[in-house]
Order: C-alpha cells, then sequence, then structure tokens
C-alpha cells in the first residue's frame, strides 16, 4: 500500500505533509519560485513511491450553477466540456458537481461547475509532478471538502455558512442541502499566523455579513431568514470568537471546537490554532471526494500505478483463489489416498488369509487360473460333442412304426446351425457342416430312405407312409423334424409325374419313391 | 479513462507479466491438484475392485477348494489318459487296430492330417495357458451293421489317448449284391473325426 501525501498550496507556498494513521507530519515548505520548484522536484524523487493528493487554498476559484437538459454518456460529456469551457476559458483545472434531477418541469439536471482559474500558480508544481512521475491522485480544494465535514457535524439546517481559518486567510463557503455552491477566501490583512484571536474573529464577523449580502444579491438566500454560520475555532480561542461573532436578524453563529470536531474526524494531531488545514487535509487522506481539478495527463502515473496494482491485485487474487481450489483438491486427494491406504491394507490382510488356506489346497498342476481356464474349456468341448447314437436311436424307434420304410443313407454331422443340410439339393447330400461357432451345438441327421417299389403308383400311400414315419419320429418331442423331399412334387407349382403300371405291358420301369428327413436335436 | 499509450504498457509489463504468471501458476497448481486427484481417484477405485475382489475370494475359498480338488482330480485323469501332453499316433494306430481285430470289424482305411490348432469357430473361449490341438482323420469302414460303427467310435472314446469328436458320420446302404462280393459288407460309412489333445504353453 503506498503512503499517502498530501500537498497544501496556497499563494504563498506549497507545504508537504505525511499521513499515516490519522497523524499529519510535515515534511517540507516550498516557496513560490525556482528554488522551491527544485527543492519540491528533490523532495518529490525521494518519495516517488507515494500517492500525492494536491489541496489548493487559493483565491482564485470559480463556481457556476446551471440546470442542463438530461443527457447520458457522449451527449452529456460533450455538453459539459463545452460548459466548463464557456465558463472557465483556458483552465484546465475544472471539474463539475452534479445536484441531481429537478424534481418538477423538465427534471433538467442541476451542475455546479467549478475551476480552479488561475492555473499559473498552480503549473510549476504540476510539472514537478510529472518530471518526478509521482502518483497524482488529484486536485482539490476546500470547498469540495467541505460537504463532508458538515456531515460530522450533523448539521440539520438546509443553508449553512461555513467559515473556516486557513493560513490562505478567510474561507467562507456556503452549502445548500449540504452541497457547496459557493466559496471565497478573503486573504487576512496580516498573516494568520501573527494575528490575534480577536483580529481572526473580527475577520469572520465582517466577512460573514459581506458574504450575506453578496448571496441575498444571488437570492441563494432569502432576507430574514437567519443563515447558519458554522465557525471553526481553536478551543483557547473559542470565547473570543464567540464573544465578537455577534448574532443578527440574519445570521446566526455557532462556534465549534475545532480539536473536538478533530477528533470525531479521526484526526489524531490536532491543529495548533484556528487553521483548520490539518482537518482539511485530513479528510481529504481519509475520504477524498469524488470530484477532482486535475485532468487525466496530469494523473497519468497514479492512472499507471492502479492499473499495475490491479493487475497484481487480480493475479494475486487469482492465485490465492486457484491455490485453494487446488488445497481443497488436495486435501480430497489426501484423504482419498488415506482411504485407498486402508483398503490396501484391508485387501493384504483378506489376500494372507487366502494365501493361508490356499496352502491347505492340493498342490496344483498349474497356475489356479490356467487349471479353471483349461478344465472350463474342456467342459465346453465336451459340451459340443455328441455321439451317433441318441439320433440312431431315434431313427430306429420311428422305423418300429414306419415298417414299409427302408433307409438308404444317413448323414450325421455336427453343428451351431440346427438347419445345417436343410437346403438339400438334387443329385447331392450335404455331408461336411458349414460350423460358424458360438452358439449351441446341434447333433443333425439327414436321413434318405425309400418306399417299396409295390407303391409307386399309390401316392397317398407314400404321403401316408412318410407322414407315419415323421409322425413317430416327432414323438421324441426333443428332436426337430422336417421333411427335405417328398417321394412326389405334392405343390401345385411343380410337375406330377405318374410312377408307372405294375404287371402292364408298358415298357415304363417302376422307381421306388424316396425321400429325405432333416433331424436335429440340441446338445 | 485515459488511453493507453505503447510507454504506458512499457510501464506496466512487469506487472503485467507478474499477473499472468501468476494466473498461469494457479492454473497450473490447479491443473495439477486435478491430476493428482485423479490419479488418488483410480487408485482407489483399483483398490477397492481388488479388495473387493479379495473379500469375495476369501469367502468363497471353500467352495473353491472343492472347485481345485474336482479340477485337478480331472486334470490328473485327462493327463492319465494322454488327452492333456503330446499325441501319441503310434499308440492311436495300435489301438485302431487292437479294435479292429477285438470287434472282428471289415476293411478299415483312414488317414490322419498333420495336427494344427484347434479351430476357434468349433470352440469358442481362452485357456490360459493351455492350447487344444486336433488331428483330423477321414475315415471309411465297411459295416455289417451300423453297430460296428457306433462300437468302434465308442471303443475309440475310451480307449484311444486322445478326445474323440466325431464332426459329421455318413452312413450309406451298399447295392444289393455288392456287399456280398466285399466280404459280406452291408453298409459303407465315411467319418471325419478329431483327435484332441492339450498341452500347456512353454513359456520362455
Amino acid at each position: 500500500m503506498p503512503q499517502r501525501r498530501l500537498l497544501y498550496l496556497d499563494a504563498l507556498h506549497l507545504g508537504a505533509f505525511l499521513w499515516r494513521s490519522g497523524m499529519l507530519h510535515e515534511e517540507g515548505r516550498f516557496p513560490p519560485g525556482e528554488q522551491g520548484v527544485a527543492a519540491f522536484s528533490e523532495y518529490l524523487r525521494r518519495r516517488a513511491g507515494s500517492n500525492f493528493y494536491l489541496l489548493a487554498d487559493i483565491v482564485e476559484e470559480g463556481f457556476q450553477l446551471e440546470a442542463l437538459p438530461h443527457t447520458q454518456g457522449a451527449d452529456r460529456k460533450a455538453l459539459l466540456a463545452r460548459k466548463l469551457g464557456q465558463y472557465f476559458y483556458g483552465s484546465p483545472l475544472a471539474t463539475t458537481i452534479s445536484f441531481g434531477r429537478e424534481k418538477t418541469g423538465r427534471r433538467d439536471e442541476r451542475v455546479l461547475f467549478t475551476a480552479l482559474t488561475r492555473p499559473p500558480l498552480l503549473d510549476p508544481w504540476l510539472a514537478a509532478m510529472r518530471q518526478a512521475e509521482v502518483a497524482l491522485v488529484g486536485v482539490y480544494s476546500l470547498p469540495l471538502l467541505g460537504s463532508a465535514l458538515l456531515k460530522k457535524l450533523k448539521s440539520t439546517h438546509p443553508k449553512t455558512l461555513l467559515v473556516t481559518v486557513t493560513s490562505a486567510g478567510v474561507r467562507q463557503s456556503f452549502f445548500e442541502n449540504g452541497q457547496i455552491r459557493f466559496s471565497r477566501l478573503s486573504p487576512l490583512a496580516t498573516a494568520s499566523g501573527t494575528s490575534s484571536a480577536k483580529e481572526v474573529a473580527s475577520a469572520c464577523a465582517i466577512e460573514s455579513t459581506k458574504i450575506l449580502q453578496y448571496l441575498l444579491g444571488q437570492r441563494l438566500v432569502t432576507r430574514g431568514a437567519a443563515l447558519n454560520v458554522v465557525v471553526l475555532a481553536h478551543p483557547t480561542q473559542s470565547a473570543t470568537f464567540v464573544e465578537v461573532c455577534r448574532n443578527t436578524d440574519d445570521l446566526q453563529f455557532q462556534v465549534v471546537d475545532l480539536h473536538e470536531l478533530s477528533r470525531a474526524c479521526g484526526l489524531k494531531s490536532p491543529p495548533v490554532d484556528s487553521r483548520s488545514e490539518p482537518l482539511f487535509l485530513h479528510l481529504l487522506a481519509q475520504q477524498p471526494p469524488r470530484e477532482q481539478f486535475a485532468a487525466a495527463p496530469e494523473r497519468r502515473f497514479y492512472h499507471l500505478r492502479q492499473i499495475r496494482t490491479a493487475l497484481l491485485g487480480g493475479g494475486a487474487l487469482a492465485l490465492v483463489a486457484c491455490l485453494s481450489f487446488a488445497g481443497k483438491q488436495l486435501y480430497d486427494a489426501m484423504d482419498l489416498h488415506g482411504l485407498t491406504e486402508e483398503t490396501h491394507i484391508q485387501a493384504n490382510a483378506d489376500a494372507e488369509k487366502y494365501a493361508a488356506i490356499q496352502l491347505t489346497f492340493p498342490p496344483l498342476p498349474t497356475s489356479t487360473e490356467n487349471l479353471r481356464a483349461a478344465m472350463n474349456r474342456y467342459d465346453e468341448l465336451v459340451k459340443r460333442t455328441a455321439s451317433l447314437e441318441p439320433l440312431y436311436i431315434a431313427i430306429s424307434r420311428g422305423l418300429q412304426e414306419a415298417t414299409r420304410v427302408d433307409l438308404d443313407r444317413i448323414d450325421w454331422l455336427v453343428s451351431s446351425n440346427p438347419d445345417e443340410g436343410s437346403q438339400l439339393q438334387e443329385g447331392r447330400t450335404p455331408a461336411t457342416p458349414t460350423d460358424k461357432g458360438g452358439g449351441p451345438m446341434s447333433a443333425i441327421a439327414i436321413v434318405s430312405a425309400s418306399l417299396p417299389t409295390a407303391m409307386a403308383n399309390d401316392q397317398r400311400g407314400q404321403l401316408e407312409a412318410v407322414n407315419n414315419f415323421v409322425a413317430s419320429l416327432r414323438r421324441d418331442t426333443s428332436l426337430k423334424v422336417a421333411v427335405l423331399r417328398l417321394p412326389f412334387d405334392i405343390e401345385s407349382g411343380k410337375s406330377l409325374k405318374s410312377g408307372g403300371e405294375l404287371g402292364s405291358n408298358s415298357t415304363t420301369t417302376l422307381t421306388q419313391p424316396k425321400f429325405v428327413l432333416h433331424l436335429s436335436r440340441t446338445l | 479513462m485515459m488511453a493507453m499509450s505503447k510507454d504506458d504498457f512499457r510501464r506496466i509489463r512487469v506487472s503485467l507479466a507478474a499477473a499472468l504468471l501468476m494466473t498461469v501458476a494457479g492454473a497450473a497448481f490447479v491443473a495439477g491438484s486435478l491430476q493428482y486427484l485423479q490419479t488418488e481417484k483410480k487408485a482407489n477405485r483399483d483398490e477397492v475392485a481388488k479388495a473387493r475382489e479379495t473379500k469375495s475370494q476369501l469367502s468363497r475359498a471353500r467352495d473353491e477348494e472343492q472347485e481345485l480338488k474336482q479340477k485337478i482330480a480331472r486334470f490328473n485323469q485327462l493327463k492319465a489318459a494322454g488327452i492333456i501332453g503330446d499325441e501319441q499316433r503310434l499308440d492311436w494306430v495300435e489301438q485302431i487296430r487292437q479294435i479292429k481285430n477285438a470287434r472282428k470289424l471289415l476293411d478299415i482305411q483312414y488317414e490322419l492330417a498333420p495336427q494344427h490348432a484347434l479351430d476357434p469357430t468349433l470352440l469358442p473361449g481362452a485357456s490360459g495357458s493351455f492350447d487344444f490341438y486336433a488331428s483330423t482323420m477321414q475315415l471309411k469302414m465297411q459295416l455289417l451293421h451300423e453297430e460296428d460303427l457306433l462300437n468302434f467310435l465308442n471303443d475309440l472314446r475310451t480307449q484311444t489317448r486322445a478326445f474323440i469328436r466325431v464332426r459329421n458320420c455318413n452312413v450309406e446302404r451298399l447295392p444289393a449284391g455288392q456287399g456280398e462280393r466285399n466280404s459280406g459288407a452291408q453298409l459303407h460309412a465315411e467319418c471325419t473325426l478329431d483327435w484332441i489333445t492339450l498341452r500347456e504353453r512353454k513359456t520362455t
């Protein structure tokens, strides 16, 4: 955090103060002129890391209040810049204070234009600061700080004249509803440090009367309504101030103890006399007002410092956030690591118990896994292997009821396709399995049989004989039986030939009726 | 807000670099911690799975003992029967001859193909460090009766030192008269058999 250094400028000198924990330490006093500026430059060079606040307490300060049509954004910025140029032409040390929008009518915005109207008074000091590349937070004036002071006083009067004594003279600032409207500095005939309390109090009373006339002329106050005048005075001089500043019909004086007010504001090094600039400097260090007079180029190094601070702060924040997140992850990971360790120990204990039990096992010819895998696969091989007998027995039982059927051929095979061989082609019986593996295996028999030659012309009898044979086979419910070929083609879509006449004179040779069945059984 | 000049950027570059460095370092810490957490999560998952498996193994230990005893007995039985180990072709040939003589079978012709790994489509699955091998035999027989074939195959199964798997077997009635000319054979059979053995892979 950079140190805060406050510069108090009046017509006679520039005072430099270090503010630390509510204490003001004077570090230098520089007169105008080349020597003073050179000494100030040297002072700045040694304190380049500080933030500087410049408080101007000079006569040349202007105030103009105007109601402007409500605008926003770039338009408002341009309008305010134009107005500032009109009111304070040639002064770059100008600013605006918005008092908000009116409640009635067009609801214009009331804006106070204010400026330090004698830039040459500040230029040498500002140039020295630019050259030293120090961070100038802003250029302020006493009236800008008056609002904060009135808040501390908890004044309930809508219109208040704040009268303060500084090294520069007697300053009278007029506030309406807590907001600055006008301010004026009246230099004392003699230096304020050497003036007596009575002279200063008299000056306050006289200047208050003078400014009242001005305010009446400007219709800022109404005649007959007593104006509340707050005068800040050192406790040792309060009695003199009370004696001199007499209430009138138009002015109601309220002498405030400067030390008490300083304490209320948190200033730990109270003013030594009625000059109140230490209090204003303290207020500036503690709570600088938003409005200030310096243009952007004057504050360049302060802005750069702000950017640097923001970058470092953002980076540090990101780092801290990341470290916090990473810390949480690491904490979780460590927690998990502990759990894993516990699980590992438990698993090892179980493994040891298992190993102890394994010692009681009979000696293994190979590893447990290999033994299990080999035997399981062997069992699978046994399941996928079939013998001829079951299907031969089934066929044999079927033949017992189909006495007219003679077997010619049995093609037996094992396949994972239960319909293997069902696509019978003329002149060729399938005998080689086309096993694709995987699924359950089936034992298959393709039975080629024939009927007696005497039945060659008895198609109905042939059909009946085949059907009887099939029916007797199907009594075994585990057997799937399909007729692949009948002794003759009975379908309407195929040609039907005669079998010849037995004993006739015809030369036709009688052929034995033949048929083919497909039998399968899942293993 | 004041516009930034090149000189301004030069003046803030150290802070900018520091901010970036801090952000990158923070991101690296986050990435590292996340990676570490993921590694720990995986290790925990693996360890929990292992512990579950061990616990399950422990609870099944007695059942497993019984199972292993059965499997060992089976293994020893297969080894004694010659199914586990190198194939013994000479024994097979002699056993076929003995069966033929004992059963008084007619003509038997066969051809045993070179040994090959068992077709995985016939027997899918893994068998650990054991490999299954098959020697395919083409068998032709003249039969008086189909029972000759069934008895022959049964004898092969029970007496030879291999696991016999019949792939297919075609039995055909011989035309009348042809059998009498060939020692009275009534049937002709052609079969394909796999002589299966298994042996453990040698680890180098």
